[in-house]
């Protein structure tokens, strides 16, 4: 186990010398005796001996020389505030130099190589600072002196006498220091002394017998003539200056200052070698060629053998005795314990800590705690140099328990002479009593795991041990682990047992000073070397930290610059190379934790700033300005750290606000100082303002733009018209005059938490055929906006007005603006185009489309047309009310213009044309036609001559076209017309656009109901409710139609025409009868639905035809003569719009899996047996008229006409679908058909019996009495012929719910049958026959119905059966008219 | 006293993060087998920290525990995620050792403990803490494991998602409340 330990670990030797002996060095230029002995440690090859004698041959021996005077000097000062001093001066030693250390390792970093790689010249300071103490501490013997060497010169009057003083005089140590050391005369004797050879040698033999064998003669030539060339020797330690005295200026402390305290200061030398040693510091030449000594050869070699010997005759046997008596005491101590201890092995095993091999020495006390032989300050006999082996042993008598007690020396001793295997023992048994040895252990043991548990419980020890002096107790964690990283093989202290940079790191602990923050730093350093890079970043930042608290700003940037370096550094990851494929990012596109970056770049930024890098400070405060991704895309709390319910958001807006207040500050000085750099830095802003995908250009009409999918509709609309009838072009409209502003609205938004500033802010344009990075072409003016304030995350939409003053494409590319006036800065308008999936290449890579930019294209006004509604105030309509309204249209073009369309929506009911006149019937009915069609309607063509002199629009005139508006829809609507027009037949089409908002209340309130009329005269009875459900209007009801293909009307009792009280209520009754001209339209219709709907079901293609059109019969009902007619134009087109939306909408929800577009194609806007109902109102008060259309429904009975239809679509052999989704779709297409209004299935034969007859009979003359009773039959079908079996109860009926009623006797046949056509009635007349007076009640009939084929069919075939049991009763009350 | 999670994907990215603070007492004492381990308490560094700034010594407190919290946002935030960031070197060390998810305690940084608990997607919780909550630091973890699993049922979460559930993350509170 051959260690090297640290020299701090070493023999401490005290000189004091004479004055003659002084004198003698200075007259030769040579630095006194410590420093000249001191070259020539440590010595080579040296053997030691262990208890047992057994040799260790030790490749090198350090010593430690220091001066006598100095020590005692240096140890009277307060341990605490000696710590203190210690600290400061390394921070001051490393203060001036860091600069060029920095430099210095930043080359050789960039360089690859150098002495750098290994270690770091801060720490190497640090080290050497640390391991330069010297003077003796309470805490540890390692410092106390083991030998003193008296040295005189022969060239003193008398030598001899000059020994005998320095014998004599008191060594001026404190109590607690240990006097078992070695005393050793030494005599030197220089060529030049008075004394001869032969004088000097009788001397020495002299000093010998009164002193000891301890002594010696150095024989020296120091030759004067020539001097001696320099010798190099090594570098000497740095030293701690000694306080300085109140009258010195503040400690220079990058010079040692002279030793005050010393007799005679030895400022001849220091000065010397201090000024070669800041050399070596700063220059990085070895330290060891900058140190030279004016030595000859032979002197050399006398001192050299000197040392030697004095080491290997006296100093190691001194030592060797010494632990071999004090180890006897030790293991007398133990004797017990140990024996204890042999027997507890031998059971549980062994640890790692070795029995001592000592033998027993039998006849001690075994009291542990008193060994000492002699007390302080014994006999300094002639015979014997060794005073006392044994001087305070006892731990914890002194004030603060921790003086150094014998068996720590002997520990010490041990370590110094190698003799680990009783070192080890000795130390682990002062470990658990706790009185130190964890700091030394680790150095001596091989690796495991207890190690870094011994380092930890050293550095706890320390802070509890020297709990009240702090300074103090950094001090010795420092010392501690400055002693583990030199004493500990770096391999083994990285390793994974050891994880020695945890040691440094716990050792550091949380004080604030330079060499802690410099152990962490290089706790950081191997962190790195071991590839921990993250733990190495943070250490590094604490580090840098705490340098920076200190004021040493180049290290501490450095350190934040290794600390940056070190988190981003790429780290070899364990992931599969698919994890990365499979998430779909890159794997260099890591975004760590979103603190950390901007942590260190401010801190370095502002740093740079205190050190005059502005320019540097600027580039980092830039950086950091960016936008918070994670944080700002989460609206509540999200990613972020929440603390006590604030949202972070706010700490992410203070730390936006401390940077960007300090990149203002920096830039602005920046600018001011070096207004050249700055002209040519590139400084580029990380934000974007610009909000890409919201900017769009405005055009003068398109104030009100409405929705862009409504105006893409209309535009379809319009060109599936012109399809059919010309090629001519849509010119696509957004395209600006010339002339003329319009504006980019800027969608901007401010990304950070903190207010800004933009100014000057304006678009940069270019036109499409000029190249990329052209100007601004000079015939384009673009608004500069002065000033733009954004709060917090503010969004805002900015309009910058553009106007061109010639025909061109311009083409946006950039924004341009100064933030916070100070920085220009310029982003892009382009947005990436889409992804392209056409060929392989584009599929397996991303390869995007080129970007996209904001196109706009000026040109003249030549074809320009202006819209407008000439009333715009707020339209508010009432429900169906027809509101005439003027669009006033300015030709603003140079052309004239010749045709002119409107194109608006389907749902929108429009026409063109006043409110003429109104067609009014010529009588109570009329019949009138209509398209039967769900097409939408087509653009309206605007007859430009009928509204204008002329039939062109010239430039600059205008034209007022007046449009009806009629609406069902209630709510907020907007009616979105767009304009096409062109100048002649031939050419294309130019549009405009028109928007207006209007809103709709509902006023009035409908109810209806249909039932079969009970008696022969009408088929059914529709009762009308109407209410008005205004609050305070009166409505007046003007007329009343209904209209229908197959049913014609007669009003019955009605009052529903007059004036409609608010809230009041009217009915109304009709008749509905079928019309007897049936039109054969109905019938085609249904046929038509049928083929069509077949076509569906089979899933073929549905052929695009409209149905046949269809005859509408129509009844009026009102108050005069004077009916609306339904022919007029303007109200047929409002009827046939309403119907067209009622029904489409109706259609879209039944149907969802039968395409919109086809619709019009398979159903007829009437069905055949549909009946609507059209209220007229007015409101005379505010002049307002409308309609409203009431879809009753359909009447009749119907015979599920697609049911064969279905059933061969159900018994088709299921086709196999590769997806649920299509056969689950299919089905529920056949189940809506299924169950649609036009495979309704109803029983057509319903029976009404006349209720509620009184007969008057004489029963006295004629009994019984005999009422005929009168049974209406009627077929409901319009198509089918229908059979029925009426059969009536053979026997009495049991009495009805009460004996109250009778029940009578039919006489004549039970059954009646027979055979009923479409639409037709019977009446059966039964005869009862009575036998007395009272009130008899009829029932319990049962009527049986076969539904035949169509009348047309020659055989009767049966399609359905229907049982139908007494669906009514009557009464039949008679009356004994003998009685009265 | 307070603790931070935070969420980590497989490649280290940050999906979320919490700080918590406990309002349970600290244990005044710690186990007796902890007693044997080093336990690196800011005790004796209060004082040395107290002392080296110019502060009373009397003012030196023991127990620093109760004290007010050091780490809050602001500056100390890049600090807090340094030392999670930190500790991952620690839990790959132990993650390539050991095969178990609960690592309970990796790394120490001063007065911060780190535990973490590794899913075997790898995705990694990590917790710094103050004071030694092994057991409830477990079923913690198991809680937030529970939640995010619940929440990468989510077809549109990838391992890269940030969670920005709401419902997620008043669960974790309501766990950290619960065990921490």
């Amino acid at each position: 186990m051959a260690r090297t330990l640290p020299s701090s670990l070493s023999p401490h030797i005290c000189i004091l010398h004479s004055s003659d002996l002084k004198d003698v060095l200075e007259s030769h230029a040579l630095p006194l005796l410590p420093q000249i002995l001191q070259s020539f440690s440590p010595l080579q090859q040296i053997t030691t001996r262990t208890t047992a004698l057994a040799p260790i041959p030790l490749s090198s021996f350090a010593l430690r020389f220091s001066d006598l005077v100095e020590i005692e000097t240096a140890i009277h000062e307060d341990e605490e505030q000696r710590a203190e001093r210690m600290m400061d001066w390394i921070g001051n030693r490393v203060q001036p130099r860091c600069a060029t250390w920095v430099e210095l390792v930043q080359s050789h970093i960039a360089a690859g190589e150098g002495p750098w790689k290994d270690r770091t010249p801060w720490w190497e300071e640090v080290k050497r600072c640390v391991e330069s103490d010297h003077v003796p501490s309470r805490a540890e013997g390692w410092n106390h002196p083991v030998a003193i060497i008296y040295a005189v010169s022969t060239a003193a009057p008398n030598p001899l006498q000059a020994l005998q003083e320095l014998h004599t005089r008191m060594i001026d140590f404190p109590p607690w220091v240990d006097v078992a050391f070695l005393r050793y005369s030494l005599i030197v004797h220089p060529s030049n002394s008075p004394l001869s050879e032969s004088i000097a040698e009788s001397l020495f033999n002299a000093v010998k017998k009164q002193y000891g064998l301890h002594t010696y003669l150095l024989p020296l030539s120091l030759p004067t003539s020539p001097p001696p060339a320099p010798v190099p020797i090594p570098f000497i330690m740095p030293r701690l200056p000694p306080i300085p005295t109140p009258d010195v200026s503040p400690m220079s402390l990058s010079q040692p200052a002279p030793a005050a305290a010393s007799s005679k200061p030895s400022s001849s030398t220091t000065p010397r070698v201090q000024s070669s040693e800041s050399l070596a510091g700063a220059s990085n030449i070895s330290p060891r060629d900058a140190n030279t000594l004016l030595l000859c050869e032979g002197d050399i070699q006398q001192f050299g053998r000197f040392t030697r010997e004095f080491a290997t005759m006296s100093l190691i046997p001194w030592m060797e005795k010494a632990v071999m008596e004090w180890n006897e005491l030790y293991s007398t101590s133990r004797r017990l314990p140990s024996r204890l201890f042999s027997s507890t092995r031998r059971l549980f095993g062994s640890g790692y800590s070795t029995p001592v091999s000592t033998p027993p020495i039998p006849g001690h006390g075994s009291n542990p705690s008193i060994s000492s032989t002699a007390s302080r300050g014994g006999t300094h006999g002639p015979n014997s140099s060794v005073s006392s082996l044994a001087s305070i042993t006892s731990a914890g008598s002194g004030s603060n328990g921790a003086y150094v007690s014998q068996q720590r020396r002997l520990a010490e001793f041990a370590t110094i002479l190698g003799d680990f295997k009783l070192a080890i023992s000795v130390w682990e048994s002062l470990r658990k009593e706790g009185k130190g040895g964890a700091d030394i252990l680790p150095l001596l043991l091989s690796p495991s795991p207890a190690l870094p548990l011994l380092a930890a419980n050293s550095v706890q020890t320390n802070h509890a041990q020297f709990h009240d002096w702090p300074a103090l107790a950094q001090m010795r964690s420092l010392v501690n682990a400055v002693r583990w990283d030199i004493g500990i093989d770096q391999r083994e202290l990285l390793g994974s047992i050891l994880e020695g940079e945890r040691w440094l790191v716990q050792a550091a602990g949380a004080a604030e000073e330079v060499p802690t923050a410099l152990l962490l730093a290089h706790a950081a350093f191997l962190s790195s070397k071991k590839g921990a890079t993250r733990r190495s970043a943070l250490w590094y930042m604490r580090a840098a930290d705490r340098l920076e608290k200190a004021g040493i700003k180049p290290l501490a940037m450095h350190f934040f610059r290794r600390a940056h370096q070190q988190y981003k550094s790429p780290r070899s990851s364990e992931l599969s190379p698919s994890f990365w494929e499979s998430e779909g990012r890159s794997q260099f596109s890591w975004r760590g934790f979103d603190a950390i970056l901007p942590g260190i770049e401010h801190e370095l930024g502002r740093l740079l700033y205190t050190t005059g890098d502005t320019a540097g400070a600027v580039q980092y405060f830039l950086g950091l300005l960016q936008e918070h991704k994670t944080v700002s895309s989460t609206p509540a709390e999200g990613l972020g750290i929440t603390i006590n319910g604030t949202s972070h958001e706010g700490k992410h807006g203070g730390a936006d606000k401390v940077y960007l207040e300090d990149f203002r500050v920096a830039l602005k000085h920046f600018k001011t100082t070096e207004s050249e750099r700055f002209a040519t830095s590139e400084l580029k802003l990380n934000l974007k303002f610009c909000q890409i995908k919201h900017t769009r250009i405005r055009l003068p009409g398109d104030a009100l733009n409405g929705d862009s999918d409504e105006w893409n509709n209309r535009e379809a609309d319009w060109t599936t018209f012109r399809k059919s009838r010309g090629a001519e072009k849509l010119h696509v409209g957004g395209r600006a005059a010339v002339n003329e502003t319009f504006w980019a609205d800027l969608a901007i938004r401010n990304p950070l938490d903190v207010d800004v500033t933009l100014s000057a802010l304006t678009i940069v344009l270019r036109e499409v055929s000029s190249p990329e990075s052209g100007k601004c072409p000079d015939f384009v003016d673009v608004e500069v906006i002065d000033d733009v304030q954004l709060g917090a995350k503010e969004s805002r939409t900015i309009p910058i007005g553009i106007r061109s003053s010639k025909p061109s494409s311009l083409v946006l590319t950039h924004v341009r603006y100064h933030f916070l006036d100070l920085l220009p800065a310029e982003e892009s308008l382009a947005t990436r185009g889409r992804r392209l999936y056409d060929t392989p290449h584009q599929r397996q890579n991303k390869v995007y489309a080129p970007d996209i930019l904001l196109r706009v294209d000026v040109e003249d006004a030549l074809h320009r047309l202006q819209a407008g509604f000439v009333d715009n105030r707020h339209l508010l309509l009432a429900e169906g009310e027809c509101r005439q309204m003027t669009v006033r249209v300015l030709n603003s073009g140079k052309h004239p213009i010749a045709e002119l369309w409107m194109v608006s929506g389907s749902d929108d009911e429009l026409w063109i044309g006043g409110d003429e006149e109104s067609t009014v019937a010529s009588s109570e009915t009329e019949n009138f036609q209509s398209s039967n069609s769900l097409s939408p309607h087509e653009p309206y063509r605007v007859t430009i001559e009928k509204f204008h002199s002329s039939k062109t629009l010239g430039p600059g005139e205008t034209l007022d076209v007046p449009v009806i508006v009629h609406s069902t829809r209630s709510g907020e609507n907007s009616l979105c017309i767009l304009l096409t027009f062109r100048e002649t037949a031939d050419q294309a089409f130019y549009s405009t656009r028109l928007i207006r908002q209007y809103e709709v209340r509902p006023i009035l309130g409908f109810s209806w109901s249909i039932r079969p009329h009970q008696s022969s005269s009408h088929e059914y009875i529709i009762n009308v409710g109407v209410e008005n459900k205004t609050l305070g209007t009166s409505i007046q009801i003007v007329q009343v139609t209904t209209m229908s293909p197959a049913w014609g009307c007669t009003p019955l009792a009605s009052n529903v025409i007059g004036l409609l009280p608010a809230s009041q209520h009217v009915r109304a009754t009709f008749g509905v009868d079928r019309l007897v001209d049936l039109n054969p339209d109905v019938l085609a219709s249904r046929e038509f639905v049928k083929d069509k709907l077949r076509s569906v079901l089979h899933g073929t293609t549905v052929e695009v035809s409209d149905p046949p059109p269809t005859r509408l019969h129509c009844r009026h009902l009102c108050g005069s003569d004077m009916a609306l007619s339904l022919k007029d134009p303007a109200l047929h087109h409002f009827l046939h719009a309403d119907r067209r939306n009622q029904v489409t909408h109706r259609l879209s929800a039944q149907n969802p899996h039968i395409p919109q577009s086809s619709h019009r194609s398979i159903f007829p806007l009437y069905p055949p047996s549909a009946l609507d109902l059209v209220i007229f109102w007015e409101i005379p008060s505010q002049e307002r008229k409308g309609h409203i259309l009431l879809p009753i429904g359909n009447l009749g009975a119907d015979h599920a006409p697609l049911s064969e239809v279905l059933d061969t679509v159900d018994n088709l052999k299921a086709k196999r679908s590769m997806y649920a989704e299509t056969e689950r779709e299919r089905r529920e297409l056949i189940e809506a058909i299924r169950s649609s209004e036009w495979n309704a299935e109803t029983n057509p034969i319903t029976l009404a019996v006349s209720d509620g007859m009184t007969v008057e009979h004489d029963f006295a003359s004629r009994p019984p009495c005999h009422v005929t009773i009168k049974f209406t039959i009627r077929n409901y079908s319009l198509t089918n012929p229908a059979r029925y079996a009426l059969t009536l109860p053979s026997s009495p009926q049991q009495p009805f719910e009460s004996a109250a009623t009778l029940s009578p006797r039919f006489v004549g046949r039970s059954t009646q049958r027979g055979e009923l056509l479409p639409s037709q009635a019977r009446i059966i007349s039964l005869n009862l026959s009575i036998p007395h007076p009272g009130t008899y009640t009829l029932g319990d009939w049962t009527i049986e119905t076969e539904v035949g084929e169509s009348e047309t069919s020659p055989q009767w075939v049966t399609r359905h059966r229907y049982k139908q049991l007494s669906p009514s009763r009557c009464r039949v009350t008679v009356i004994d008219r003998s009685r009265s | 006293m307070s603790h931070h999670l935070f969420i980590l994907s497989p490649s280290d990215t940050p999906l979320y993060e919490l700080t918590h603070y406990s309002s349970k007492p600290v244990p005044s004492t710690t186990s007796p087998l902890a007693a044997n381990l080093p336990s690196w308490s800011t005790s004796a560094f209060a004082g040395t920290l107290t002392a080296l700034s110019g502060a009373s010594s009397t003012a030196q407190t023991h127990n620093t525990q109760g004290g007010p919290v050091r780490m809050g946002g602001g500056k100390d935030r890049h600090v807090i995620q340094m030392v999670a960031n930190a500790s991952l070197d620690a839990i790959e060390e132990v993650m390539r050792k050991e095969s178990v998810m609960y690592l309970k305690s990796v790394d120490k940084f001063n007065e911060w403990t780190v535990s973490a608990f590794v899913t075997p997607g790898n995705m990694k919780f990590i917790l710094l803490h103050e004071s030694r909550n092994d057991d409830g630091i477990k079923s913690f973890f198991h809680d937030v494991w529970e939640l995010y699993v619940k929440t990468m049922l989510n077809p549109f979460h990838t391992a890269h998602t940030p969670i920005r559930s709401g419902v997620f993350d008043g669960r974790v509170r309501a766990s950290a409340k619960k065990y921490l």
